[in-house]
């Protein structure tokens, strides 16, 4: 069974088969926009969620036990790189998408920052076609805040808009002039656009490979200091109040960042932020092996650094988490530290990864965690659902709270392997994805009755990508 | 103690015992290089490859002395000058290295972490001769065997390293092999080449006062100045440096009788050094020279696997 289709389309299988009819019995509905939570039966009929409640007859739809899970609405990466157009050997959409479903996700957000940029139409509905190709994760592009991300003049943002881009952002390229942010802010407010920053003072970083501190001193390493981010942010913040865009801070990784954004809740601006699963986790003493799965921008920081992230996610400070996804094919990544491109792959560990920082080792509730995985990107792109509605489209995960299980970057549905968490033991593992009433993972015995009606033509065993059959 | 390292890529994760037994061994080569035949066999039919991807005269021919006076056969690997396309080059060393069954490779590189990985990916042992501003483990050794040729025991002795720290994998290896030995550290420079919290090194002092450090040490090793860190923003001139931070007769008139003074090579004369302080009494700069043969004799030596120094008559022979 092809494990990562080239673009993910599928061939012989038609749509109505991946909707899946089933009555998931016992299963805990965390669902903090929703009445019904806490243990409860779901029944899918067709792909429409048809009742949640208590002891529900199956109808003749398979049953399945679902004690010790989870159904959550399905999760929402609003920032990942998936490289299509340009950098198809890295990832695809169609293997993005596929990533995704893996990890828990319905829908995702893509940077304009592949190959060929997203900065005009015709990619938009470029990538919205490659998505429509796909296993059904939802596919939102990001747009450019200025045309090939370089800086000078402003996309075109409000076609861009039309066409389908949920937000701006010079992700990996951020705007240095202060007075071209500000009126791509302008702008953007004008459109109903929210801006996504990637805050950084580039001339301060420099050369820069790593956190600046004990570690790059020890490792000979040029380094990145803390300040690189909070010049970034507090310079973006100070334009945000000016123009008064609703601002995203992307990848928050030090304490004192945090505190700029904290600053600039209680000042009451239309500020959010976000943080990615490693600088939940990791601290810069990772690099000391000079793996390059743990060079990433901004660069892990220290253990403080972890902390004070930890509290701001539980607070609230920080309102979502989102993986900054960056694969790299090995060829472009192996090879000498300092050479090496930044970024690591997040979509099928991020999960995992967040239940043991929040829910596992901070007691952080199941709630609050799909709040910043699944309502709170949703929110901030102007994006609907993120919540489990009887007689509308599944759009969930089943997840199998106590299921342990190693991460292994070589079984991985996305194309490339820079994962920092290879070897790691988590807890928590994603059975089933529903993205919009389609069927776009499903494992063990879900695979099975979620491919109940095509019995005749044997049913799929292990793990499945439902769009990877033809 | 048998020293059971694979690969020699740094000081820092060395204990002081090994680093001891290095210096030990080395002092047995040291008297094999003041004997009419210089040349023991310990390494006959050992193959060294020395793969260097930046200039460097001098470490180059100490290997390749080292290697030649153990009888083993050495091949030369250089493609210093142009830039090194990313990754690229290095793979294709391994695998060249991997082809002709090379048996040791010293490497130098110009990014750190060059030799670790280097040694993950081949299966010959490898010496780091230098890796970016990480470590330069052979020349914090012979800094060490010259520093311990005068004063035995390193407990408690005073050195200052004075220069661009920041740059310096000569620094860093100096660092970890004199904490180790119990010496007592102070840095030297101008606080734009000091890098960050190094003093969580187990360094003595940190200081941007020359004149202090050299009223209260033993040793001074005085680090070369890249000419490039001028025009990269980080001193405003080298006027200005050799003022402040250079090793001069007048500065040297506040310092004990007998500090001993060490520098790397090669020197900026006139910048970092004075030539009369390189060339005067106090200098042992040549001696290191020397040392560090016998050194990078002893590290080839026991990173192939050689006897441990205790059981090492005159006859140097080969455990493997
Ligand atoms: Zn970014
Ligand atoms: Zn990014």
């Amino acid at each position: 069974m092809n494990q990562h289709g080239t673009n993910g389309r599928h061939g012989g299988t038609s749509e109505l088969d991946l909707r899946p009819t089933m009555l998931l019995r016992n299963v805990r509905v965390v669902d903090p926009d929703g009445s019904e939570n806490g243990n409860r039966d779901l029944l899918l009929r067709d792909g429409v969620i048809e009742a949640i409640g208590v002891r529900l007859d199956a109808g003749g739809a398979p049953s399945i036990d679902l004690e010790g899970c989870a159904v959550l609405p399905g999760l929402f990466d609003m920032h990942v790189h998936l490289r299509e157009p340009g950098g198809e050997d890295a990832e695809t959409i169609g293997s993005g998408a596929l990533a995704a479903a893996r990890g828990g996700f319905t829908g995702l957000a893509c940077m304009p920052n592949s190959k060929v940029r997203i900065d005009q139409r015709a990619v938009i509905d470029l990538v919205l076609n490659r998505a429509r190709e796909g296993c059904g994760t939802a596919v939102h592009p990001i747009a450019g805040v200025t045309v090939n991300l370089d800086g000078q003049q402003l996309t075109e943002m409000m076609e861009l808009k039309e066409a389908g881009a949920v937000a701006v952002s010079d992700d990996g390229f951020p705007v240095d002039s202060s007075e071209v942010m500000r009126r791509g802010m302008e702008y953007a407010r004008m459109c109903g656009l929210p801006v996504l920053g990637h805050c950084e003072d580039r001339a301060l970083k420099g050369k820069g490979v790593m956190h600046e501190g004990y570690w790059s001193t020890v490792l000979g390493l040029r380094g990145i200091p803390a300040a690189c981010e909070e010049i970034g942010i507090a310079r973006d913040l100070a334009l945000a109040a000016l123009t008064g865009v609703r601002f995203h801070v992307c990848h928050v990784s030090t304490r004192r960042g945090v505190d700029l954004v904290r600053q600039a809740k209680q000042r009451g601006l239309a500020v959010t932020a976000e943080t990615a699963p490693h600088y939940l986790t990791l601290t810069d003493e990772c690099l000391r092996t000079y793996d390059s799965s743990f060079k990433m921008n901004p660069p892990l920081r220290t253990w403080e650094d972890v902390q004070a992230l930890r509290a701001a996610v539980l607070d609230g400070t920080i309102d979502a988490i989102a993986t900054d996804h960056a694969p790299h094919t090995p060829l472009a990544k192996d090879g000498e530290l300092d050479l090496a491109p930044f970024g690591v792959i997040g979509l099928e560990t991020s999960l995992g990864v967040s239940l043991k920082a929040l829910v596992h080792e901070e007691g952080m509730s199941l709630e609050d965690l799909v709040r910043r995985m699944a309502v709170a990107p949703r929110r901030i792109l102007g994006l609907p659902g993120g919540s489990l509605r009887i007689g509308e489209p599944a759009d969930l995960c089943v997840v199998s709270l106590d299921e342990e299980w190693t991460v292994d970057p070589s079984h991985f549905a996305s194309l490339s392997r820079n994962c920092p968490f290879a070897g790691w033991k988590l807890r928590g593992k994603v059975l089933l994805t529903v993205a919009n009433g389609r069927t776009t993972h499903a494992t063990g015995e879900l695979a099975s009755s979620a491919d109940s009606d095509r019995a005749g033509r044997g049913s799929l065993q292990g793990d499945v990508n439902m769009v990877s059959r033809s | 103690m048998t020293f059971r390292r694979q690969h020699l890529l740094g000081l820092e994760d060395l204990s002081r015992n090994e680093i001891l037994h290095i210096l030990d061994t080395a002092r047995s080569f040291r008297q094999v290089l003041e004997r009419p035949v210089k040349k023991v066999p310990s390494l006959r039919g050992v193959t060294v490859c020395l793969a260097f991807y930046e200039a460097s005269t001098r470490t180059r021919l100490s290997f390749e002395l080292a290697a030649k006076r153990l009888s083993a056969d050495t091949m030369n690997f250089s493609s210093s000058g142009s830039s090194v396309q990313k990754g690229e080059t290095l793979l294709d060393t391994i695998k060249n290295i991997q082809a002709m069954k090379v048996d040791m490779v010293v490497i130098r590189h110009s990014s750190s972490g060059a030799a670790h990985y280097l040694s993950r990916n081949v299966d010959a042992h490898v010496i780091n001769a230098g890796d970016g501003f990480h470590e330069h483990p052979t020349q914090g050794l012979l800094d060490l065997y010259t520093m311990r040729d005068r004063f035995g025991n390193l407990d408690g002795v005073r050195v200052a390293i004075v220069g661009d720290i920041a740059h310096s994998r000569v620094a860093r290896s100096n660092i970890w092999g004199l904490v180790k030995l119990g010496a007592e550290v102070t840095l030297v420079g101008p606080q734009t080449l000091m890098p960050a919290e190094i003093a969580k090194t187990g360094v003595k002092r940190v200081t941007n006062c020359l004149e202090e450090a050299l009223e209260t040490c033993q040793v001074v090793n005085v680090l070369r100045l890249q000419l490039e860190r001028m025009t990269s923003g980080y001193l405003p001139s080298l006027r200005e440096y050799a003022r402040i931070f250079g090793v001069d007769t007048r500065r040297m008139e506040k310092a004990a009788d007998k500090i001993m003074v060490m520098h790397p090579g090669p020197m900026n004369r006139g910048v970092e050094i004075d030539p009369a302080v390189a060339d005067g009494p106090n200098s042992v700069i040549l001696d290191q020279v020397t040392n560090g043969v016998a050194v990078r004799m002893a590290v080839l030596f026991l990173v192939w696997g050689g006897a441990p120094a205790s059981e090492m008559g005159s006859e140097i022979a080969l455990h493997k």
